[in-house]
């Protein structure tokens, strides 16, 4: 059967005035809720800060520090849900406000790093010659060391910061800062070379020729022109490198180099049972278990969006 | 070829100076005590230590240090003594004249070091490489020729998760599981049941059979590999996928030549390009040693080599351990390079 359907010239006019008016974003935002993973991995992030924050309200940070040896390694009750750890703290208060920590982690140090990493890559890119040379070798050394080995080799250094800073009325260690741009200064080169390679190309397009034509300044060119598109994979860059960062202060305070006490983290509660992991499964399952929800929820969200901000994308 | 390999080589110099510069004024600016050994040794009294100072030229000036570190210093004359006087010439010869320094801690050289702990980060690191490697193209095939289905959808799930985990959580869980819990259950009575060790490589009154060696490899390479799999498989399907619906492999297949054959040599030799820039760019990291593995399951290797020359500080074991890993990526990536030219004759070097 031939189904022939005759649309009113009207309709089709209102239709064609409707697609004008979405614009790009709100045409990514449709992709990205249409994407089932990554809405599921918003629901799930979503959780995971309700949990860190609304958490605080219940239990203090006072509490999540507060030693007691007679508790110590007790295993999960009524009275502490994820258990004590090697000195009698409450793991799920800890979980808590280390769980605050391990994500302001990775938001900030994600921040420098895509800082760096976008500037590094603009230059590089833009203006060439000696300045990109010197720069990307620079950033092919970075890549040529291990990350883990390079983060080891400079936070070995907070080895001994016993410090504490006040912000906002909360005492942090002052080791949490360092930590911070340690990750952040050292994982900027992957996403630096992406924006090169980006720019490479870009800069060679008409409509940055047609400003440079009307005397647009460099400047100009680079932060209105240029930077503009690149955003889409500076964003899921952006977006999996939290879940990186996170897992990287893990990592380091699993082998004592990372955020020293009383802050507390994810990565960290899990150090002070380093000898008797295997005796105290509570003590790194909980906080384990938290990262490993962060992350893939991260990680589903930065696969949406890719899928989402790709011009080509006809879904 | 020979030219730009040749090209390649001279190209990588800068480069290792740069990570050799980087490194060694990054340890001096972190404020490493390279005599922190010393510090809880009863016998060195002291004097000794300023004059232990003065002899490993930490006294020079910094740029001074490196130079001598690449060079040696048995050319310069210091004070020793503190008087004002200079009395004697060092005694290293320096990177370049095949002198990587003598460990602090070991009172060895490095050289002698790496070589007692390489063969076991070599033995775990490539068993588990090659495991990987093999898994998971047999795994990213397998859901590359039934895409969408429900092996497939439950392959995706797992190695999503599995790529999620911090390699610490894969082994713990692990050795939660078939060495703590299977104990209690062997203990309880299944005494068929086997339980895995979780320290070192072999037992410690063990017979260092290659029994019991391969008894205590089966969870680091295990832990090794896991999250490697989940990544990899992955990369082998998106490649597969895309190589399997290009135009050749559907003329290949209406010239009716067997799917089996269509595979494995007219799709997989192309797919297999990304997949070799991959196994590239990871397997020198393979000499870093897993440094978490190894600290988690007490493998003398040269992860945890490293972390231990950590703190307190071994300069020169840490400096020859991060040369050593940028030298084998240089080289591996000239061999990627090299190898790409192979498979696919489009590319040509000059």
């Amino acid at each position: 059967m031939i189904n022939m359907t005759v649309k009113k010239p009207g309709a089709e006019v209102a239709s064609i005035k409707k697609k004008q008016a979405t614009s790009l974003w709100l045409l990514s935002l449709r992709r990205f809720l249409k994407h089932r993973m990554a809405v599921a991995g918003t629901v799930l992030m979503i959780l995971i800060i309700l949990f860190v924050i609304g958490g605080a309200f219940f239990l203090t940070e006072d509490y999540s520090n507060k030693i007691s040896l007679v508790e110590k390694f007790k295993p999960p009750s009524a009275a502490h849900p994820f258990g004590t750890d090697g000195v009698g703290r409450d793991i799920l208060a800890r979980a808590i406000w280390g769980g605050q920590i391990s994500l302001l982690i990775g938001v900030i140090s994600v921040t420098i790093s895509i800082a760096v990493g976008t500037v590094v890559g603009l230059v590089s890119g833009f203006f060439g010659g000696w300045i990109d040379s010197l720069l990307m070798r620079f950033t092919e050394a970075l890549l040529s060391i291990p990350a883990l080995v390079l983060l080891l080799l400079f936070s070995r250094s907070l080895v001994g910061i016993t410090a504490t800073i006040n912000v906002l009325g909360r005492e942090f260690s002052s080791s949490t800062i360092f930590i911070v741009l340690i990750i952040g200064l050292l994982n900027w080169m992957r996403l630096a070379r992406i924006v090169r390679s980006l720019v490479l190309t870009l800069k060679e397009q008409e409509f940055v020729t047609a400003a440079t034509t009307l005397g647009a300044r460099q400047g100009r060119i680079v932060f209105q022109h240029v930077l503009p598109n690149c955003i889409a994979p500076i964003i899921v860059t952006a977006t999996l490198g939290i879940g990186n960062a996170i897992i990287t202060e893990a990592y380091l305070s699993f082998l004592g180099f990372g955020v020293l006490p009383p802050t507390a983290t994810w990565g960290n509660i899990l150090t002070g049972a380093q000898s008797q992991l295997d005796e105290v499964p509570w003590v790194w399952m909980f906080p384990g278990l938290l990262i490993i929800l962060t992350v893939l929820a991260i990680n589903f969200i930065g696969d949406g969006l890719r899928d989402a901000l790709d011009p080509r994308s006809t879904k | 070829m020979g030219k730009y390999i040749l090209r390649r080589l001279l190209a990588a110099i800068p480069l290792l100076i740069i990570i050799a510069v980087f490194i060694f004024f990054g340890l001096k600016i972190s404020g490493a005590d390279p005599l922190a050994y010393l510090a809880n040794d009863p016998r060195i009294r002291p004097s000794d230590r300023i004059l232990l100072t003065a002899r490993l030229g930490l006294n020079d000036p910094v740029p001074l240090q490196f130079v001598h570190w690449l060079i040696g210093d048995d050319w310069y004359e210091r004070d020793v003594t503190g008087d004002g006087v200079k009395d004697e010439f060092g005694t290293r010869m320096g990177l370049l004249r095949g002198d990587f320094g003598e460990s602090i801690r070991y009172r060895q050289p490095v050289i002698e070091i790496i070589a007692q702990f390489m063969p076991n980060t070599l033995l775990l690191g490539l068993t588990a490489y090659i495991a990987t490697v093999l898994i998971s193209m047999a795994v990213g095939i397998f859901a590359a020729l039934r895409q969408y289905s429900v092996a497939d959808n439950v392959i995706t799930g797992v190695s999503f998760i599995t790529f999620s985990m911090p390699i610490f959580f894969i082994a713990l869980l692990s050795v939660q599981i078939f060495s703590v819990q299977f104990k209690a259950w062997h203990d309880a009575g299944a005494s068929w049941l086997p339980y895995l060790p979780v320290q070192g490589m072999y037992d410690v009154r063990g017979d260092r059979s290659l029994d019991e060696l391969i008894r205590h490899m089966i969870l680091p390479v295990f832990c090794l590999s896991a999250i490697n799999i989940a990544g990899y498989s992955r990369y082998i399907r998106a490649t597969m996928l895309e190589v399997i619906s290009s135009d050749y492999v559907r003329t290949a297949r209406s010239k009716g030549l067997a799917e089996r054959r269509i595979t494995y040599l007219h799709a997989l030799k192309n797919a297999s390009l990304p997949i070799v820039t991959l196994i590239g760019l990871d397997a020198p990291f393979v000499l870093a040693g897993a440094v978490v593995t190894e600290t988690i399951f007490s493998w003398p290797g040269m992860g945890r080599l490293f972390i231990q020359s950590l703190e307190p500080i071994d300069p020169p074991i840490v400096m020859v351990f991060v040369l050593m890993i940028a030298v084998a990526v240089v080289l591996t990536q000239i061999l990627i390079d090299i190898i790409y030219a192979w498979l696919d004759p489009r590319i040509h070097y000059t």
